[in-house]
């Protein structure tokens, strides 16, 4: 149940600070990706979270792991980052997210839920992947999927450090609200034939390519994800060969500007 | 619900409006016109003006702008270029007391006042208590809506036009030796133009260059 079926009053000073936050998006010129960024940021101050991830999925299947590109995220260290992607692969995630994921392919519509409306049994703090988020600094989470266009949709979470108190209903309200009503926010940020490839590549190629986005390099990326630079090395050559491009920078190009594979 | 709080179903729209406000392209005045069109929808107003004034009396109209709803936006004096010319007050047409009115008055700097309101015809009712309330929110909140010009961040100085064209290809992944045979430049003129803009920009390797921009953590 969506704690949102009856309609709720916000607060007055509630009220002023989501204006002020949309009124200063609105004066923010510099396109898709600063405008999700500062509304990201904003949100976070407003609901007193410290991380935030902005994921773009294309394949999504309720059950199984959901395969993210097109990252976009805040507060984490490079080393959390590292841990934050390893959960999102990690199966138990799925698993945890089933409820959530189920009643959205039910009802297709944005959702916005707490960590335990999702995992109202409380499998999380004994799964095999709590220590890993707990590594990735995130314990209380607040989940919102919304379609997007081309068949994309985006996941986005919101999340406080372990030890924190957990988020309340009104925080997941002002969350929903917030996402909700700015549709072309969720435009994809890259274009389905360059996302959808991203599912053909193994877990842990998909971990170093989002890894690579973030701008780590290969020392970071070995340290993080206690691999061998060795291994990691080979991850890397997979996915410079599985986008055509010789260089890091060159990977990044391609997502940042959608453009194909058409580096001039 | 108490007094002074919100109905969901009424932040819900203006969180929506202010979006679309954000999607407009070009600058201050076309998103203000935007803005308070919809504003106007929304409590029920049939036109908006926005005037400075300029003291001793605010007696001295500085520029404005009025909007008829389902009509066009007019400048009441004359906009050029963007830019507004002085007049007096006795050429702005009477607000009241033919209409509704719903005022709000922001202090610029010590020689401007903005103010802002929306009429409706003394034909239909008072604004309500929610309309009011509502439209009072996004009138004090947003600053911008006053501003008489676009501030949206503090603007660099320019870059010479090599360390420009430099910087674009860099954020395009391009290597240096790609951007030399670019340009038309030596590899080692190109290495000195990078060096710099990485000081100039706080980074140390070109995917913390790329990986900052797309994300506007660094100033410009």
């Amino acid at each position: 149940m969506n704690p949102s079926s009856e309609s709720t009053a916000l607060s007055e000073a509630d009220a002023r600070a989501i204006i002020r936050l949309l009124g200063d998006l609105a004066a923010i010129e510099d396109g898709l990706v600063a405008q999700k960024n500062f509304l990201m940021e904003g949100l976070c101050t407003l609901i007193k979270a410290d991380s935030w991830a902005w994921a773009t999925t294309f394949s999504f299947q309720p059950d199984e792991v959901p395969l993210n590109s097109g990252f976009l995220t805040g507060g984490f260290s490079p080393e959390q980052f590292a841990k934050f992607q390893q959960a999102l692969e990690h199966p138990d995630t799925g698993m945890l997210n089933t409820s959530l994921t189920r009643e959205f392919e039910q009802k297709k519509t944005h959702l916005t839920r707490l960590r335990d409306q999702i995992d109202v049994e409380g499998h999380f703090l004994l799964s095999a992947v709590y220590p890993i988020w707990i590594a990735a600094g995130v314990e209380q989470v607040i989940l919102s999927i919304r379609p997007g266009g081309d068949g994309a949709l985006s996941q986005i979470g919101v999340y406080r450090r372990p030890g924190r108190s957990p988020f309340s209903t009104k925080d997941s309200r002002i969350t929903h609200i917030i996402l909700g009503e700015v549709p072309w926010l969720h435009a994809a940020a890259l274009p389905a034939s360059l996302g959808s490839t991203v599912t053909r590549l193994t877990p842990r190629q998909r971990i170093t390519l989002n890894l690579l986005l973030e701008s780590q390099d290969r020392r970071q990326i070995a340290e993080h994800l206690g691999l061998s630079s060795h291994t990691v090395d080979g991850y890397v050559k997979d996915v410079f060969r599985f986008f055509d491009v010789h260089s890091q920078p060159a990977l990044i190009a391609r997502f940042q500007h959608s453009d194909g594979g058409d580096v001039p | 619900m108490s007094e002074r709080g919100i109905e969901e179903a009424d932040m819900r729209a203006l969180v929506r409006l202010l979006g679309e406000v954000a999607a407009i392209p070009g600058g201050l005045l076309a998103r203000k016109c935007y803005l308070l069109d919809g504003l106007c929808d929304f409590a029920g107003a049939s036109e908006w003006r926005w005037a400075l004034f300029a003291p001793p009396r605010h007696a001295t109209c500085l520029a404005a702008l009025r909007r008829k709803l389902h009509g066009t936006t007019q400048p009441v004096l004359s906009l050029d270029q963007g830019h507004l010319q002085p007049v007096h007050e006795r050429h702005l047409p009477p607000a009241a007391p033919s209409s509704h009115v719903l005022l709000s008055r922001r202090t610029l700097d010590p020689r401007t006042e903005s103010r802002i309101a929306l009429c409706r015809e003394k034909s239909g009712p008072p604004f309500s208590p929610r309309e009011s309330h509502l439209t009072s929110l996004v009138l004090d909140e947003i600053p911008w809506l006053h501003w008489r010009e676009w501030k949206p961040r503090a603007a660099a100085s320019r870059l010479a036009p090599r360390h420009q064209l430099t910087l674009d290809l860099l954020l395009l992944g391009l290597g240096g030796k790609e951007i030399a045979v670019r340009i038309g430049i030596s590899p080692g003129t190109v290495s000195s133009y990078i060096r710099e803009l990485f000081r100039r920009f706080g980074v140390n390797s070109q995917t913390e260059l790329m990986h900052k921009y797309s994300r506007q953590t660094i100033a410009r």
